[in-house]
Protein backbone atom coordinates (compact mmCIF):
# COMPACT_ATOMS: atom_id res chain seq x y z
CA UNK A 1 0.00 0.00 0.00
CA UNK A 2 0.90 3.47 -0.71
CA UNK A 3 2.26 5.95 1.55
CA UNK A 4 -1.01 8.26 2.88
CA UNK A 5 -1.12 11.51 1.10
CA UNK A 6 -3.79 14.22 2.45
CA UNK A 7 -6.73 15.26 0.41
CA UNK A 8 -6.36 19.17 0.63
CA UNK A 9 -9.15 20.89 -1.05
CA UNK A 10 -8.28 24.53 -2.41
CA UNK A 11 -10.65 27.36 -2.61
CA UNK A 12 -8.67 30.08 -4.70
CA UNK A 13 -9.73 33.08 -5.90
CA UNK A 14 -10.14 33.81 -9.67
CA UNK A 15 -8.20 37.07 -9.82
CA UNK A 16 -5.55 36.10 -7.06
CA UNK A 17 -4.29 32.84 -6.25
CA UNK A 18 -6.10 31.16 -9.24
CA UNK A 19 -3.72 33.41 -11.00
CA UNK A 20 -0.78 32.53 -9.35
CA UNK A 21 -1.72 29.07 -9.42
CA UNK A 22 -1.00 29.18 -13.25
CA UNK A 23 1.95 31.12 -13.08
CA UNK A 24 3.25 28.43 -11.22
CA UNK A 25 2.78 25.91 -13.62
CA UNK A 26 3.55 27.82 -16.37
CA UNK A 27 7.16 28.59 -14.18
CA UNK A 28 7.25 24.98 -14.05
CA UNK A 29 7.49 25.08 -10.02
CA UNK A 30 7.54 21.59 -8.34
CA UNK A 31 5.02 21.49 -5.42
CA UNK A 32 3.16 18.67 -4.14
CA UNK A 33 0.22 17.22 -6.06
CA UNK A 34 -1.87 16.66 -3.22
CA UNK A 35 -4.13 19.81 -3.71
CA UNK A 36 -7.57 20.18 -5.42
CA UNK A 37 -8.74 23.21 -6.80
CA UNK A 38 -11.73 24.74 -6.90
CA UNK A 39 -12.34 28.02 -8.20
CA UNK A 40 -14.24 30.69 -6.41
CA UNK A 41 -15.26 33.91 -8.46
CA UNK A 42 -13.84 36.10 -5.25
CA UNK A 43 -12.25 35.07 -1.56
CA UNK A 44 -15.58 36.62 -0.58
CA UNK A 45 -17.48 34.09 -2.19
CA UNK A 46 -16.69 31.59 0.42
CA UNK A 47 -18.72 30.31 2.98
CA UNK A 48 -18.40 28.35 6.06
CA UNK A 49 -20.48 25.35 4.54
CA UNK A 50 -17.88 25.41 1.85
CA UNK A 51 -15.49 24.29 4.58
CA UNK A 52 -18.11 21.86 6.24
CA UNK A 53 -19.01 20.11 2.96
CA UNK A 54 -15.37 19.45 2.23
CA UNK A 55 -14.66 17.52 5.48
CA UNK A 56 -18.16 16.22 5.42
CA UNK A 57 -16.89 14.45 2.08
CA UNK A 58 -13.15 13.49 3.37
CA UNK A 59 -10.73 16.24 2.98
CA UNK A 60 -8.11 16.36 5.17
CA UNK A 61 -7.75 20.05 4.65
CA UNK A 62 -9.18 22.89 3.49
CA UNK A 63 -7.40 25.45 2.35
CA UNK A 64 -9.20 29.59 1.19
CA UNK A 65 -6.89 31.98 -0.66
CA UNK A 66 -7.26 34.67 -1.92
CA UNK B 1 -13.12 32.04 8.90
CA UNK B 2 -11.89 32.73 12.63
CA UNK B 3 -15.53 31.63 13.97
CA UNK B 4 -15.52 28.44 11.31
CA UNK B 5 -12.15 27.61 13.12
CA UNK B 6 -13.35 28.04 16.80
CA UNK B 7 -16.19 26.20 16.28
CA UNK B 8 -14.08 23.40 14.57
CA UNK B 9 -11.54 23.41 17.40
CA UNK B 10 -14.66 23.44 19.71
CA UNK B 11 -15.71 20.11 18.29
CA UNK B 12 -12.60 18.32 18.56
CA UNK B 13 -11.06 19.46 15.13
CA UNK B 14 -7.83 20.67 14.76
CA UNK B 15 -7.84 24.43 13.71
CA UNK B 16 -4.65 23.99 11.54
CA UNK B 17 -7.21 22.04 8.49
CA UNK B 18 -8.30 24.93 7.44
CA UNK B 19 -6.13 27.87 6.45
CA UNK B 20 -6.59 31.45 5.03
CA UNK B 21 -3.75 32.69 2.69
CA UNK B 22 -3.29 35.76 0.55
CA UNK B 23 -1.50 35.48 -2.90
CA UNK B 24 -1.62 37.93 -6.02
CA UNK B 25 -1.69 36.26 -9.22
CA UNK B 26 1.96 37.38 -9.41
CA UNK B 27 3.18 35.02 -6.95
CA UNK B 28 3.61 31.85 -8.60
CA UNK B 29 6.60 31.00 -6.02
CA UNK B 30 4.78 32.18 -3.12
CA UNK B 31 1.78 29.93 -4.26
CA UNK B 32 4.29 26.80 -4.55
CA UNK B 33 5.96 27.17 -1.35
CA UNK B 34 2.44 27.82 0.21
CA UNK B 35 1.34 24.71 -1.52
CA UNK B 36 4.40 22.81 0.38
CA UNK B 37 2.95 24.78 4.24
CA UNK B 38 -0.15 23.80 3.49
CA UNK B 39 -0.02 20.34 2.76
CA UNK B 40 2.99 19.83 4.97
CA UNK B 41 0.60 21.15 8.09
CA UNK B 42 -2.29 18.86 6.73
CA UNK B 43 0.47 15.69 6.89
CA UNK B 44 1.35 16.26 10.28
CA UNK B 45 -2.21 16.11 11.41
CA UNK B 46 -2.93 12.75 9.46
CA UNK B 47 -5.87 11.92 8.26
CA UNK B 48 -9.44 13.23 8.91
CA UNK B 49 -11.67 10.71 9.55
CA UNK B 50 -15.23 12.14 8.53
CA UNK B 51 -17.30 9.45 10.20
CA UNK B 52 -16.11 10.24 13.69
CA UNK B 53 -16.87 13.75 12.80
CA UNK B 54 -20.43 13.70 11.38
CA UNK B 55 -22.21 15.05 14.50
CA UNK B 56 -19.95 17.84 15.32
CA UNK B 57 -19.91 18.86 11.53
CA UNK B 58 -23.77 18.71 11.54
CA UNK B 59 -24.18 20.63 14.71
CA UNK B 60 -21.10 23.32 13.49
CA UNK B 61 -23.38 23.92 10.12
CA UNK B 62 -26.29 24.94 12.08
CA UNK B 63 -24.91 26.82 14.67
CA UNK B 64 -23.42 29.13 11.43
CA UNK B 65 -26.76 29.30 9.97
CA UNK B 66 -28.27 30.69 13.48
CA UNK B 67 -29.51 34.40 13.00
CA UNK B 68 -27.38 35.35 15.81
CA UNK B 69 -23.88 34.24 14.88
CA UNK B 70 -24.66 35.64 11.12
CA UNK B 71 -25.85 38.84 12.78
CA UNK B 72 -22.62 39.13 15.15
CA UNK B 73 -20.15 38.01 12.76
CA UNK B 74 -21.45 40.84 10.38
CA UNK B 75 -21.53 43.70 13.29
CA UNK B 76 -18.10 42.38 14.37
CA UNK B 77 -16.09 44.81 12.54
CA UNK B 78 -18.43 47.55 12.72
CA UNK B 79 -18.37 47.08 16.64
CA UNK B 80 -14.65 47.22 16.80
CA UNK B 81 -13.71 49.99 14.41
CA UNK B 82 -16.38 52.65 14.58
CA UNK B 83 -18.03 54.83 17.44
CA UNK B 84 -21.88 54.41 18.87
CA UNK B 85 -23.68 56.98 19.02
CA UNK B 86 -22.66 58.01 22.60
CA UNK B 87 -18.73 58.48 20.35
CA UNK B 88 -17.37 55.76 22.66
CA UNK B 89 -16.46 52.67 21.28
CA UNK B 90 -17.14 49.11 22.76
CA UNK B 91 -13.58 47.51 24.19
CA UNK B 92 -12.34 45.04 21.21
CA UNK B 93 -12.01 42.36 23.40
CA UNK B 94 -15.90 42.64 24.60
CA UNK B 95 -16.60 41.82 21.29
CA UNK B 96 -14.52 39.03 20.81
CA UNK B 97 -15.22 38.02 24.39
CA UNK B 98 -19.50 38.11 23.13
CA UNK B 99 -19.01 36.44 20.20
CA UNK B 100 -16.99 33.13 21.22
CA UNK B 101 -19.89 32.50 24.09
CA UNK B 102 -22.21 32.84 21.28
CA UNK B 103 -20.26 30.37 19.37
CA UNK B 104 -19.99 28.21 22.29
CA UNK B 105 -23.65 28.21 22.92
CA UNK B 106 -24.87 27.85 19.34
CA UNK B 107 -22.69 24.82 18.93
CA UNK B 108 -23.69 23.28 22.36
CA UNK B 109 -27.84 23.89 20.83
CA UNK B 110 -26.28 22.45 17.58
CA UNK B 111 -25.78 19.33 18.94
CA UNK B 112 -28.32 18.90 21.00
CA UNK B 113 -30.86 19.53 18.03
CA UNK B 114 -28.93 17.08 16.06
CA UNK B 115 -29.44 14.31 18.38
CA UNK B 116 -33.12 15.08 19.17
CA UNK B 117 -33.95 14.18 15.23
CA UNK B 118 -34.47 10.80 15.41
CA UNK B 119 -36.99 11.62 18.62
CA UNK B 120 -37.41 12.54 22.29
CA UNK B 121 -34.22 11.76 24.78
CA UNK B 122 -33.61 12.41 28.65
CA UNK B 123 -31.01 14.99 29.60
CA UNK B 124 -28.41 12.12 30.19
CA UNK B 125 -29.37 10.43 26.99
CA UNK B 126 -28.56 13.87 25.66
CA UNK B 127 -25.32 14.05 27.56
CA UNK B 128 -24.07 10.64 26.48
CA UNK B 129 -24.47 11.18 23.00
CA UNK B 130 -22.95 14.41 22.37
CA UNK B 131 -20.77 13.92 25.23
CA UNK B 132 -21.12 17.15 26.99
CA UNK B 133 -21.43 16.94 30.65
CA UNK B 134 -24.90 16.63 32.04
CA UNK B 135 -24.71 19.91 33.92
CA UNK B 136 -24.18 21.88 30.28
CA UNK B 137 -26.98 19.91 28.53
CA UNK B 138 -29.40 20.88 31.30
CA UNK B 139 -28.59 24.71 30.55
CA UNK B 140 -28.37 24.53 26.51
CA UNK B 141 -31.70 23.03 26.74
CA UNK B 142 -33.09 25.81 28.91
CA UNK B 143 -31.72 28.26 26.23
CA UNK B 144 -33.44 26.39 23.70
CA UNK B 145 -37.06 25.63 25.45
CA UNK B 146 -36.75 29.23 25.98
CA UNK B 147 -36.41 30.23 22.26
CA UNK B 148 -39.35 28.10 21.10
CA UNK B 149 -37.10 25.35 19.79
CA UNK B 150 -37.19 22.34 22.06
CA UNK B 151 -39.63 21.09 24.46
CA UNK B 152 -40.58 18.67 27.40
CA UNK B 153 -42.64 15.67 25.69
CA UNK B 154 -43.35 12.48 28.24
CA UNK B 155 -42.03 11.01 31.00
CA UNK B 156 -40.64 7.88 30.99
CA UNK B 157 -40.87 6.27 34.77
CA UNK B 158 -40.00 9.57 36.28
CA UNK B 159 -37.45 10.49 33.33
CA UNK B 160 -38.31 13.50 31.69
CA UNK B 161 -37.78 13.54 28.10
CA UNK B 162 -38.09 16.39 25.66
CA UNK B 163 -38.07 16.68 21.94
CA UNK B 164 -36.68 19.30 19.06
CA UNK B 165 -39.13 21.63 17.50
CA UNK B 166 -36.81 22.72 15.08
CA UNK B 167 -36.43 22.21 11.99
Amino acid sequence: MSEWEPKILAFLCNWCSYGAADLAGVSRMQYPPNLRVIRIPCSGRMSPKFVLSAFMNGADGVWVSG
Amino acid sequence: MEVVAKLLELAGIKRDRVQLRRVSAAEGALFAQYVNDVSETTANLGPFDKDKYQLQLAAIERACNTRRLRWLIGMEHHLQNHDNVYETRTNPDLVIETLDEAIESEYHKGLLLEVLKDGPLSVREMAEKTGMPVYTVSKRLNELESDGMAEFDSHEGTTPKFISLAA
